[in-house]
Protein backbone atom coordinates (compact mmCIF):
# COMPACT_ATOMS: atom_id res chain seq x y z
CA UNK A 1 0.00 0.00 0.00
CA UNK A 2 0.85 3.07 -0.78
CA UNK A 3 -0.05 6.44 1.01
CA UNK A 4 -1.97 9.42 -1.18
CA UNK A 5 0.29 12.12 -2.47
CA UNK A 6 -1.59 14.89 -1.27
CA UNK A 7 -1.50 13.04 2.58
CA UNK A 8 2.44 13.20 1.85
CA UNK A 9 1.83 16.85 0.97
CA UNK A 10 -0.55 17.09 4.31
CA UNK A 11 2.39 15.85 6.21
CA UNK A 12 4.43 18.83 5.24
CA UNK A 13 2.29 21.79 6.13
CA UNK A 14 3.83 24.61 7.76
CA UNK A 15 4.61 23.96 11.62
CA UNK A 16 2.26 27.35 12.42
CA UNK A 17 -0.77 25.19 11.01
CA UNK A 18 0.07 21.88 12.37
CA UNK A 19 0.79 23.60 15.73
CA UNK A 20 -2.37 25.90 15.24
CA UNK A 21 -4.35 22.82 15.38
CA UNK A 22 -3.19 21.48 18.17
CA UNK A 23 -3.56 24.94 20.36
CA UNK A 24 -7.02 25.64 19.16
CA UNK A 25 -9.55 26.34 21.57
CA UNK A 26 -13.01 27.36 19.80
CA UNK A 27 -15.09 30.16 21.52
CA UNK A 28 -18.33 28.42 21.78
CA UNK A 29 -21.37 30.68 20.97
CA UNK A 30 -23.43 29.72 23.61
CA UNK A 31 -27.18 31.24 23.86
CA UNK A 32 -27.16 33.96 27.09
CA UNK A 33 -30.77 33.82 28.56
CA UNK A 34 -32.01 37.26 30.57
CA UNK A 35 -34.51 37.02 32.79
CA UNK B 1 11.43 22.42 30.37
CA UNK B 2 10.92 24.48 27.63
CA UNK B 3 11.69 23.49 23.92
CA UNK B 4 14.75 25.65 23.51
CA UNK B 5 16.24 24.06 26.19
CA UNK B 6 15.25 20.33 25.11
CA UNK B 7 16.94 21.25 21.67
CA UNK B 8 19.94 22.52 23.32
CA UNK B 9 20.17 18.76 24.82
CA UNK B 10 19.82 17.60 21.54
CA UNK B 11 22.93 19.51 20.37
CA UNK B 12 24.76 18.68 23.48
CA UNK B 13 24.61 14.99 22.66
CA UNK B 14 22.77 14.57 26.03
CA UNK B 15 20.55 11.66 26.16
CA UNK B 16 18.18 13.24 28.96
CA UNK B 17 17.04 14.96 26.04
CA UNK B 18 15.00 11.72 25.16
CA UNK B 19 13.63 11.57 28.26
CA UNK B 20 12.44 15.48 28.56
CA UNK B 21 10.99 15.07 24.78
CA UNK B 22 8.60 11.81 26.62
CA UNK B 23 7.98 13.74 29.65
CA UNK B 24 6.86 16.61 27.71
CA UNK B 25 5.41 14.50 24.50
CA UNK B 26 5.36 11.61 25.26
CA UNK B 27 1.44 11.37 25.11
CA UNK B 28 1.16 13.62 22.01
CA UNK B 29 3.15 11.57 20.26
CA UNK B 30 1.77 8.43 21.10
CA UNK B 31 -1.80 9.64 20.45
CA UNK B 32 -0.88 10.51 16.96
CA UNK B 33 0.97 7.11 16.53
CA UNK B 34 -1.99 4.88 17.76
CA UNK B 35 -5.14 7.15 15.56
CA UNK B 36 -3.19 6.01 12.89
CA UNK B 37 -1.94 2.38 13.62
CA UNK B 38 -4.78 1.79 16.17
CA UNK B 39 -2.63 -0.93 18.17
CA UNK B 40 -0.83 0.07 21.69
CA UNK B 41 2.08 -2.32 20.62
CA UNK B 42 2.51 -0.56 16.97
CA UNK B 43 2.36 2.69 18.54
CA UNK B 44 4.47 1.96 21.20
CA UNK B 45 7.08 0.80 18.74
CA UNK B 46 7.10 3.82 16.40
CA UNK B 47 7.36 6.11 19.14
CA UNK B 48 10.64 4.73 20.29
CA UNK B 49 11.28 5.00 16.71
CA UNK B 50 10.38 8.56 16.41
CA UNK B 51 13.03 8.95 19.38
CA UNK B 52 16.03 7.46 17.01
CA UNK B 53 14.53 10.02 14.23
CA UNK B 54 14.82 12.83 16.58
CA UNK B 55 17.75 12.14 18.05
CA UNK B 56 19.60 11.64 14.58
CA UNK B 57 17.91 14.97 13.24
CA UNK B 58 19.42 17.25 15.81
CA UNK B 59 21.81 18.64 14.88
CA UNK B 60 22.35 20.00 12.50
CA UNK B 61 18.34 20.99 12.29
CA UNK B 62 17.55 23.11 14.68
CA UNK B 63 13.48 23.22 14.61
CA UNK B 64 11.45 26.38 14.89
CA UNK B 65 8.59 24.66 16.46
CA UNK B 66 9.49 21.32 18.18
CA UNK B 67 6.16 20.33 19.06
CA UNK B 68 5.41 20.38 15.29
CA UNK B 69 8.26 18.99 14.43
CA UNK B 70 7.73 16.06 16.81
CA UNK B 71 4.36 15.68 15.15
CA UNK B 72 5.35 15.35 11.59
CA UNK B 73 8.13 12.69 12.46
CA UNK B 74 5.24 10.59 14.36
CA UNK B 75 3.35 11.24 11.32
CA UNK B 76 5.57 9.80 8.82
CA UNK B 77 6.83 6.94 10.76
CA UNK B 78 3.50 5.54 11.31
CA UNK B 79 2.16 5.69 8.08
CA UNK B 80 5.64 3.92 6.88
CA UNK B 81 4.88 1.29 8.98
CA UNK B 82 0.82 1.32 7.94
CA UNK B 83 2.37 1.12 4.39
CA UNK B 84 4.27 -2.31 5.18
CA UNK B 85 1.63 -3.64 7.50
CA UNK B 86 -0.42 -6.95 6.04
CA UNK B 87 -3.60 -5.80 4.42
CA UNK B 88 -5.69 -7.34 7.55
CA UNK B 89 -3.84 -5.28 10.03
CA UNK B 90 -4.62 -1.93 8.82
CA UNK B 91 -6.74 0.40 10.48
CA UNK B 92 -9.60 0.89 8.55
CA UNK B 93 -10.25 4.11 9.99
CA UNK B 94 -6.79 5.06 8.72
CA UNK B 95 -7.73 3.33 5.42
CA UNK B 96 -11.14 5.22 4.90
CA UNK B 97 -9.29 8.70 5.70
CA UNK B 98 -6.49 7.76 3.01
CA UNK B 99 -9.09 6.90 0.64
CA UNK B 100 -10.97 9.88 1.63
CA UNK B 101 -7.59 12.00 0.52
CA UNK B 102 -7.47 10.04 -2.48
CA UNK B 103 -10.88 10.86 -3.78
CA UNK B 104 -9.79 14.80 -3.45
CA UNK B 105 -6.79 14.68 -5.42
CA UNK B 106 -6.02 10.93 -6.92
CA UNK B 107 -2.00 10.73 -7.78
CA UNK B 108 -2.38 9.27 -11.20
CA UNK B 109 -4.56 12.59 -11.73
CA UNK B 110 -1.93 15.12 -10.63
CA UNK B 111 -0.28 16.86 -13.12
CA UNK B 112 3.59 16.37 -14.35
CA UNK B 113 4.55 19.34 -13.32
CA UNK B 114 3.73 19.32 -9.68
CA UNK B 115 5.54 18.75 -6.97
CA UNK B 116 4.88 17.82 -3.38
CA UNK B 117 6.36 21.06 -2.38
CA UNK B 118 3.89 22.95 -5.02
CA UNK B 119 1.00 20.82 -3.70
CA UNK B 120 1.93 21.76 0.17
CA UNK B 121 1.95 25.04 -0.68
CA UNK B 122 -1.51 25.61 -2.49
CA UNK B 123 -3.01 23.25 0.55
CA UNK B 124 -1.38 25.64 2.97
CA UNK B 125 -2.81 28.62 1.09
CA UNK B 126 -6.66 26.74 0.70
CA UNK B 127 -6.74 26.43 4.65
CA UNK B 128 -5.63 29.42 5.29
CA UNK B 129 -8.11 31.01 3.65
CA UNK B 130 -10.67 29.15 5.36
CA UNK B 131 -12.00 29.75 9.05
CA UNK B 132 -10.14 28.58 11.98
CA UNK B 133 -12.76 25.93 12.99
CA UNK B 134 -12.82 24.72 8.98
CA UNK B 135 -8.70 24.58 8.82
CA UNK B 136 -8.51 23.08 12.37
CA UNK B 137 -11.07 20.22 12.05
CA UNK B 138 -9.44 19.62 8.53
CA UNK B 139 -5.97 19.01 9.99
CA UNK B 140 -6.99 17.12 12.95
CA UNK B 141 -8.85 15.14 10.40
CA UNK B 142 -6.03 14.11 8.27
CA UNK B 143 -3.00 15.48 9.22
CA UNK B 144 -3.61 13.86 13.03
CA UNK B 145 -5.87 11.16 11.85
CA UNK B 146 -8.64 12.19 14.63
CA UNK B 147 -11.91 10.55 14.73
CA UNK B 148 -14.93 12.10 14.44
CA UNK B 149 -15.84 11.51 17.77
CA UNK B 150 -12.60 13.24 19.22
CA UNK B 151 -12.87 16.26 16.88
CA UNK B 152 -16.47 16.52 18.02
CA UNK B 153 -15.51 16.46 21.38
CA UNK B 154 -12.44 18.68 21.03
CA UNK B 155 -13.94 21.64 19.28
CA UNK B 156 -17.55 21.30 21.05
CA UNK B 157 -19.21 20.51 17.89
CA UNK B 158 -21.81 17.71 17.08
CA UNK B 159 -20.05 14.58 14.89
CA UNK B 160 -22.93 15.36 12.44
CA UNK B 161 -21.59 19.06 12.19
CA UNK B 162 -18.02 17.37 11.89
CA UNK B 163 -18.59 15.15 9.18
CA UNK B 164 -20.55 17.98 7.65
CA UNK B 165 -17.56 20.42 7.96
CA UNK B 166 -15.08 17.42 6.25
CA UNK B 167 -17.34 17.17 3.30
CA UNK B 168 -17.66 20.41 2.30
CA UNK B 169 -14.10 20.42 2.79
CA UNK B 170 -12.94 18.13 0.91
CA UNK B 171 -15.72 19.15 -1.96
CA UNK B 172 -14.13 22.81 -1.76
CA UNK B 173 -10.04 21.69 -1.65
CA UNK B 174 -10.56 19.62 -4.67
CA UNK B 175 -12.52 22.55 -6.74
CA UNK B 176 -9.44 24.46 -5.66
CA UNK B 177 -7.43 22.12 -6.97
CA UNK B 178 -8.74 21.90 -10.12
CA UNK B 179 -9.21 25.54 -10.45
CA UNK B 180 -5.11 25.59 -9.49
CA UNK B 181 -4.21 23.43 -12.58
CA UNK B 182 -3.35 20.68 -10.02
CA UNK B 183 -5.76 17.55 -11.12
CA UNK B 184 -5.71 17.31 -14.70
Amino acid sequence: MKTPRISDAIGNLPEDLVNGAVTYKRTSKKKSFIK
Amino acid sequence: MDDLSIIELYFARDEQAIKETDNKYGKLRHSIAYNILNNNEDSEECVNDTYIGVWNAIPPTRPNNFMAFLCKITRNISLKRIEAMARQKRSQATIVSLDELAEILPDESIGENISNDNLTELISDFLRKEKADIRNVFIRKYYFFDSVGDIAKRYDFTEDKVKSMLYHTRKKLKDYLIKEGVEI
